[in-house]
C-alpha cells in the first residue's frame, strides 16, 4: 500500500498542478517540493517496513492489469530496487530544492519532473515486464521535452540524439521481453514467474540473442561503450537538475535492468556472454575516463566519467557470469549495487555543484576556474570531498562499491583486479588534476567575484556528501538489504 | 587496551577539534596539537613491553569478515614512539615558523591528522584499517604538499605526489583483497599466521607479496617511483621535516617489517628487494651529490636512506632496519628544521646564495654538523651504529657491500658539501643580522641532541630486545666503513673549499637525474596521448551520429506541410463553424443562440490552442516521439509475427 502510493504521489501532484495557473510559480515550486518530500518519507517508511532476514521480495501488490496478455499491475521491493528508489526520492526531493527559485515555465517543469519520478519509482518497483517498460517509458520521456525546453545552447541536437539512443535500446528491450513472453508456456509478463522457469536456458542461439538484445537495450542506458555517445551531449544541454536526475538514476534504470532483470530471467544465456560483457566493461572503465582527461568542460567531464564509473556496474554482471564461487559472485553483486547508489550521490553532487558554478559565472570551463581555494573555500572544500569520493577513497561510498567489485574480480583471476585498479590510478589523475586546477593557483577571472555556497546549495550538497560518507562508514545497514537479494542473484544456478 | 586507543585518537580529535571549534584563533590551533601529541607522548611509558590486541568485526560479506582493530607490539611501540618524539618537536617548531603565513588553522588542522594517521597506520591490526590509514597519509601529504594554494609549482608537486602514492596504494589494495579472498579476513595477525604454517599456494603467495612490495616501495620512494618526493619539498618546512623522517615515507618500510615472516616464505622477494633498496640506496646518494637546492639534496638523501632501511630487510635484519629508521628520524628531520630556519632567515635555500650563511646564525650550526657527522656515519654519532648494522647484514654478499660501501662515502660527500658549503666557508653574499624565534631554535637543538646520541643509546637496548639479530662485524670491514665515512666527509669538504659548488659528479650524476625524473613523465605523456587519441574516435562517432540526427530532422519537417494542413483544416472548420453559428445566432437567436454559441467558440479555441505546436520545438519532438513510436510499434509486430512463425 505505501509502495504504490508513494509511486503515484508525485503523478497524482502533477495532476493537481495541471488544473494551477501557471503564473502562481512559488506556490508551483512548494507544492512540487513538499510532494517530493512526502515521497522521500514514503520510501524511508518502505526501507524500516522492509525485513531483513525475511524474504527478498517484500512488500508486493499483484492485479490483473490486462487480462487478455496476461499482464498484471504487480510491484514489490527487493533488495536491489529498494537502494535505488530511496535514491530517486532523495535527488528528486534535492532537484526540486534546487529550482525553488526558478521561474522559467515552472509548471511545465514541475509537472515534467513529478512524472518522470513516478516513473522512476515505478521502474525499480515492477515486477511484470510489460508494466516495467510502461514505466520505463514514462520515466525516459519527460526527459526529451526537460532537455529539449530547458537545455543549454545545443539542446534540439542534443534532445534527439539522445531520443534516437534510447528508442533503439527500448525497441531492444521490447523485443527481448516479447521473445521471453513467447517462450513461456502460459504466456505471461511476469518477471518472477519468468526467472522461476528459465524458459530459454536451452533455447541455445535463441536465448543468446534474446540476451544480447536485453544487454544491448539496457547497456544504452548505463551506459556502456560504444553505446555511450549519447550521454555527453544530453547531460551537457540538460538544465543542472535535469544532469542530476540523468546521471543519478536514469542511467541505473540501465544497470538495475542488467542486473535485476537481465541476470534473472535470461541467467544461462548471460553466462555465455561473460567474456564479452567483462571486455565491454573493462574498455568503458578505461575509455570513460580516457575521455574525460581530454575535456575541458567540467560538465563534459563528469559526464565521460559516468561511463566509466557504470564499467563497474558491467564488472560486477560479468563476474556474477565467470566466477565459480557463490561467494565471489555476491561481493561482485553487492559491489555494482553499491555503485549504482554511490555513483547516484557522488555525481549528483558533482552536477550540482558545476550547475551552482555555472550559474554564477555563465562557463564550465575548468580553465576559468582557479584559485576557489581562496575565494570560495566552502566550494573547495565540497569540490575535493567529491573529488576524493569518486575516486574511490576509504571512507566514501565509492570505496564500499569498489573493492567489493575488485575482489569479486580478483576472485575470477588477479590480474583482472590489477587491471580494475589501474583505472583507480587513472581516475585520481583525473580527479586531482581537475581539484588541482579549479581549487590550487591563482584567482581567476570568473574566481575573483565569485560568491560562496550559501543556503539551499549548502544543504544540497552536504547532505549528498554526507550520504556517501555514511555510507562509506557503516555499511552493514544498506549491505544487509542489498545482500538480500544479492544473495538469491549469486546462487542461481541454471 | 584503551590507552592504545588514544594514541591515534588524540592527534585525530584534535585535527577535528581546531577545524571546529578554534577556526578564528591559529595560535591556539597550533598549541592544540602540540598538546595533542604531547598526551601521546605521556602514554607512551605505560604502553612499554605490552603487547595488547583488540579487534572488532566492521562488516561481514557471507563468509567475508572484515575487522577493525589495534594492536601494540614492539615493532609498533618503536614506531608510534618515533612519531611522536620527532612530531612534537615538530609542532612546536612550526609555531614560529607558521608564525606570518596565512592558513594556518588549516595548516594545523591537516598536521594533527597527518600525524594521527600515521600512528593508526602502524597499530592497526587489519589490512583493512591499515589501509584506511594509508589513505589517509596520502591525503594529508597532498593536502600539505599543496598547503600554498597559490603556487604553481606547489600545485604540480601535489598532484605527482599523490598519483605516484597511489599506484603504490593500490597496489597494497589487491593484496589485501587477494589475501581477504584467500583467508576470509582482513586480519593481519591472521595472515601472518596462515603463511607461517603454509597454507597458502606458493604461486598466490608470490603474487601477494609482490604486491604487498609494489605498495612498499611506492609509498617509501623507491625506484621507480622516486621522483615525487623532491618536488614534495614545495610544502612548509615542518612538513618535510615530518614527511621524510617519521612519517609518509616510512610506512612503506614499515609495512615491509610488519610483514617479514612473508620475506621468510618467499626468499625471492627479500632478493627484489635487497636490490630494489640498495640501487635507490646509490642512486639517490649519487642524484644528491649535485643538487644546488639544500632542500633537494635532503630529499634525495631520504630515498637514499630509505634504500638503505629496506636493503637491511631484504637482507634478513630488522633490527637494522629499525635502527636505521630511528637514527635517520632524528637526524633527518634536524636537518630540514635547520634548513628551514636557514630559510626563514636567508629567504632562500639555494646553496651558492647561502655560501658562508653560518656566520650570520651560528646557533644553527650545532645542530646540522652534529647531524650531519651522523647522517655520514661518523662514530660515536647515532648514524654509525644503524649504518654498521646494515653493513654487517650485507657483509657476505661482495658486490652488494662494494655498493652499499659507495653509497656511505656519496652520503658522506653529500652532506659534507652541504655542510662545507653553508657553514664552513667565508660568506660570499652579505647576510644581515637574523635572528629566530625561541620556538624555532630549542626544537631543532632537542632534536640534534637526539640525532647525535641516539645511536649509542638504543644499540644495547636494542641488542637485548632481539637477541637473535646480533651480527658482529670483522674488524677490518668496521674500519673501512669509517674510513669510507671520514674520507667522503673529506673529500666533500676539501672539493667545497677548491672547487666550490661544482658538481662533483658530473655528467654521470646529470644522467642519472635525468632518467629517474624522466620516466614517470614519459609515462604521464602516454596516458595524455592515450585521451586525445580517443577524443578524436569519439569526434568520428559523433559526426556519425549528428549525420543520423539531421537526417531525422529532415524527415520530420517534411511531414510538418501534412501536419500543418491538418491542423489549418481543423481551424478552417473551426472558423467556419464559428461563422455558421454566427448566422445562425442572427436567424434563431430565440431558440438556438446559446448552445451553438459555446459550441462554436469550444472548438474554435480548441482550434487556437493547436497553432502553436505546429510551429517550435514541442512540435518537432511530438512528431519525433509519434514517429519512432509507429515504428517501434511496427517493429514489434513485425517481429512478434516472425517469432510466432518460428515457433
Amino acid at each position: 500500500m505505501i509502495l504504490s502510493l508513494t509511486i503515484f504521489l508525485p503523478a497524482l501532484t502533477a495532476l493537481t498542478l495541471v488544473f494551477l495557473p501557471g503564473k502562481y510559480t512559488n506556490k508551483i515550486r512548494t507544492v512540487a517540493l513538499y510532494s517530493s518530500l512526502l515521497t522521500l518519507l514514503g520510501t524511508i517508511l518502505l526501507w524500516y517496513g522492509y525485513k531483513v532476514g525475511g524474504p527478498s521480495l517484500q512488500e508486493t501488490v499483484s492485479i490483473p492489469w490486462i487480462p487478455s496478455l496476461g499482464a498484471r499491475f504487480s510491484i514489490g521491493v527487493d533488495g536491489i530496487s529498494l537502494p535505488l528508489i530511496v535514491l530517486t526520492a532523495v535527488l528528486s526531493m534535492l532537484a526540486m530544492l534546487y529550482v525553488k527559485n526558478d521561474t522559467n515555465r515552472a509548471k511545465f517543469h514541475a509537472v515534467l519532473f513529478l512524472v518522470m519520478e513516478t516513473g522512476l519509482l515505478g521502474v525499480f518497483a515492477a515486477r511484470d515486464l510489460l508494466l516495467f517498460y510502461l514505466f520505463f517509458e514514462i520515466a525516459i520521456v519527460p526527459m526529451y521535452f526537460i532537455i529539449g525546453i530547458w537545455g543549454g545552447e545545443n539542446r534540439r541536437y542534443a534532445a534527439m540524439k539522445m531520443f534516437l539512443y534510447t528508442r533503439l535500446g527500448s525497441l531492444l528491450m521490447l523485443i527481448g521481453f516479447l521473445w521471453l513472453y513467447l517462450s513461456m508456456p502460459v504466456p505471461t509478463f511476469s518477471l518472477d514467474a519468468i526467472a522461476a522457469a528459465n524458459p530459454l536456458a536451452t533455447a541455445g542461439i535463441g536465448g543468446i540473442l534474446a540476451a544480447l538484445s536485453l544487454l544491448i537495450g539496457f547497456g544504452i542506458k548505463l551506459p556502456f561503450m560504444p553505446f555511450h555517445n549519447w550521454l555527453p551531449d544530453a547531460h551537457v544541454e540538460a538544465p543542472t537538475e535535469g544532469s542530476v536526475l540523468l546521471a543519478g538514476i536514469l542511467l541505473k534504470l540501465g544497470g538495475y535492468g542488467l542486473i535485476g532483470i537481465l541476470l534473472r530471467i535470461l541467467p544461462t544465456a548471460t553466462r555465455e556472454l561473460g567474456w564479452l560483457i567483462l571486455v565491454v566493461a573493462i574498455i568503458s572503465l578505461f575509455y570513460g575516463l580516457f575521455a574525460a582527461l581530454a575535456q575541458k568542460d567540467l560538465k563534459r567531464l563528469v559526464a565521460y566519467t559516468s561511463v566509466s564509473h557504470m564499467g563497474f556496474v558491467m564488472l560486477g554482471l560479468a563476474v556474477w557470469a565467470l566466477a565459480t564461487d557463490p561467494s565471489v559472485k555476491q561481493l561482485a553483486l553487492n559491489g555494482a549495487v553499491i555503485q549504482m547508489i554511490s555513483h547516484g550521490f557522488l555525481t549528483g553532487g558533482m552536477f550540482f555543484l558545476v550547475g551552482m558554478l555555472q550559474h554564477r559565472t555563465g562557463t564550465r570551463l575548468i580553465s576559468r576556474f582557479s584559485g576557489l581555494g581562496i575565494t570560495a573555500p566552502r566550494f573547495a572544500v565540497l569540490l575535493g570531498l567529491f573529488a576524493f569520493g569518486s575516486l574511490g577513497l576509504p571512507g566514501f561510498s565509492g570505496f564500499i562499491a569498489e573493492f567489493q567489485a575488485i575482489a569479486g574480480a580478483a576472485g575470477v583471476n588477479y590480474l583482472l583486479a590489477v587491471i580494475t585498479v589501474i583505472s583507480l590510478v587513472i581516475a585520481t589523475g583525473l580527479y586531482l588534476w581537475v581539484f588541482a586546477r579549479m581549487v590550487l593557483g591563482q584567482g581567476g577571472e570568473e574566481t575573483k567575484a565569485l560568491k560562496d555556497a550559501t543556503g539551499s546549495e549548502l544543504i544540497i550538497l552536504i547532505s549528498l556528501i554526507s550520504l556517501s560518507i555514511l555510507i562509506g562508514i557503516f555499511p552493514q545497514p544498506l549491505l544487509a538489504v542489498v545482500e538480500q537479494t544479492t544473495k538469491l542473484l549469486a546462487n542461481i544456478i541454471r | 587496551m584503551i590507552l592504545l586507543f588514544f594514541i591515534p585518537a588524540l592527534p585525530l580529535l584534535a585535527s577535528v577539534l581546531i577545524l571546529t571549534m578554534l577556526r578564528k584563533d591559529g595560535q591556539k590551533s597550533a598549541v592544540a596539537g602540540v598538546i595533542a601529541t604531547a598526551f601521546t607522548l605521556a602514554l607512551l611509558p605505560f604502553l612499554f613491553g605490552k603487547n595488547v590486541s583488540s579487534s572488532v568485526p566492521w562488516l561481514q560479506l557471507n563468509h567475508y569478515q572484515l575487522t577493525i582493530g589495534l594492536s601494540l607490539d614492539m615493532l609498533s611501540f618503536i614506531f608510534i614512539s618515533v612519531i611522536s618524539i620527532v612530531s612534537l618537536f615538530v609542532q612546536i617548531y612550526a609555531i614560529g615558523y607558521m608564525k606570518e603565513e596565512t592558513g594556518k588553522i588549516r595548516f594545523f588542522s591537516i598536521f594533527s591528522f597527518f600525524i594521527g594517521s600515521m600512528m593508526l597506520l602502524v597499530l592497526a591490526n587489519s589490512f583493512l584499517l591499515l589501509f584506511v590509514a594509508w589513505e589517509a597519509v596520502s591525503v594529508a601529504s597532498f593536502l600539505l604538499i599543496s598547503f600554498y594554494l597559490t603556487r604553481e609549482e606547489s600545485k604540480r608537486a601535489a598532484l605527482t605526489a599523490f598519483i605516484m602514492i597511489r599506484v603504490a596504494d593500490v597496489a597494497l589494495f589487491v593484496a589485501w583483497l587477494l589475501v581477504l579472498l584467500q583467508t576470509g579476513t582482513t586480519n593481519i595477525p591472521t595472515f601472518l599466521n596462515a603463511v607461517a604454517t603454509g597454507q597458502f599456494a606458493s604461486g598466490m603467495l608470490i603474487v601477494i607479496t609482490v604486491f604487498f612490495v609494489i605498495g612498499a616501495l611506492g609509498k617509501s620512494a623507491q625506484l621507480p617511483f622516486s621522483s615525487w618526493l623532491p618536488g614534495a619539498m614545495v610544502a612548509p618546512t615542518p612538513v618535510s621535516a615530518l614527511l621524510h623522517s617519521a612519517t609518509m615515507v616510512v610506512a612503506g618500510v614499515y609495512l615491509l617489517l610488519r610483514l617479514f615472516p612473508l620475506f621468510t616464505a618467499v626468499p625471492v622477494a627479500s632478493q627484489i628487494i635487497l636490490w630494489i633498496g640498495l640501487v635507490t640506496a646509490l642512486v639517490g646518494a649519487i642524484i644528491a651529490t649535485g643538487q644546488m637546492h639544500m632542500k633537494r639534496v635532503l630529499a634525495w638523501s631520504t630515498i637514499s636512506q630509505i634504500g638503505e632501511m629496506i636493503l637491511a630487510i631484504g637482507s634478513g635484519s630488522i633490527i637494522a632496519a629499525m635502527f636505521h629508521f630511528i637514527t635517520q628520524a632524528f637526524f633527518k628531520s634536524t636537518l630540514f628544521l635547520t634548513a628551514g630556519s636557514i630559510d626563514k632567515a636567508a629567504g632562500t635555500l639555494e646553496l651558492e646564495k647561502l655560501k658562508g650563511f653560518g656566520r650570520a646564525l651560528p646557533i644553527l650550526a650545532i645542530p646540522f654538523l652534529l647531524s650531519t657527522l651522523a647522517l655520514a656515519g661518523i662514530p660515536p654519532f647515532s648514524g654509525f651504529f644503524s649504518e654498521e648494522a646494515i653493513l654487517a647484514s650485507v657483509a657476505k654478499n661482495t658486490p652488494a657491500l662494494i655498493l652499499f660501501l659507495i653509497t656511505l662515502f656519496l652520503a658522506g660527500l653529500y652532506i659534507g658539501r652541504v655542510a662545507t658549503a653553508v657553514f664552513l666557508s667565508k660568506p660570499t653574499h652579505k647576510f644581515n643580522n637574523a635572528s629566530l624565534p625561541f620556538f624555532m631554535t630549542y626544537p631543532t637543538l632537542i632534536l640534534s641532541f637526539g640525532a647525535a646520541d641516539i645511536g649509542l643509546v638504543l644499540k644495547p637496548i636494542l641488542l637485548l630486545l632481539l637477541p637473535s639479530q646480533n651480527e658482529t662485524l670483522s674488524l677490518l670491514l668496521r674500519l673501512i666503513s669509517v674510513g669510507t665515512s671520514i674520507s667522503g666527509l673529506a673529500i666533500g669538504f676539501i672539493y667545497v673549499k677548491f672547487f666550490g659548488l661544482k658538481n662533483p659528479l658530473g655528467r654521470v650524476q646529470q644522467i642519472v637525474e635525468r632518467v629517474v625524473l624522466g620516466v614517470p613523465n614519459i609515462t604521464v605523456q602516454a596516458v595524455q596521448s592515450i585521451g586525445t587519441l580517443l577524443v578524436n574516435l569519439e569526434q568520428l562517432f559523433d559526426d556519425l551520429v549528428r549525420l543520423l540526427v539531421s537526417q531525422t530532422f529532415v524527415l520530420v519537417e517534411k511531414l510538418q506541410p501534412v501536419e500543418v494542413a491538418f491542423d489549418d483544416g481543423a481551424l478552417k472548420f473551426a472558423t467556419n463553424t464559428f461563422t455558421l453559428s454566427q448566422i445562425t445566432d442572427k436567424a434563431e437567436n430565440i431558440w438556438f443562440s446559446n448552445p451553438v454559441d459555446t459550441l462554436g467558440n469550444t472548438i474554435m479555441l480548441a482550434g487556437i490552442r493547436l497553432k502553436p505546436l505546429q510551429q517550435g520545438k514541442t512540435y518537432n519532438y511530438l512528431s519525433a516521439i509519434l514517429l519512432w513510436t509507429v515504428l517501434i510499434l511496427g517493429a514489434s509486430a513485425f517481429l512478434l509475427i516472425i517469432i510466432s512463425v518460428i515457433r
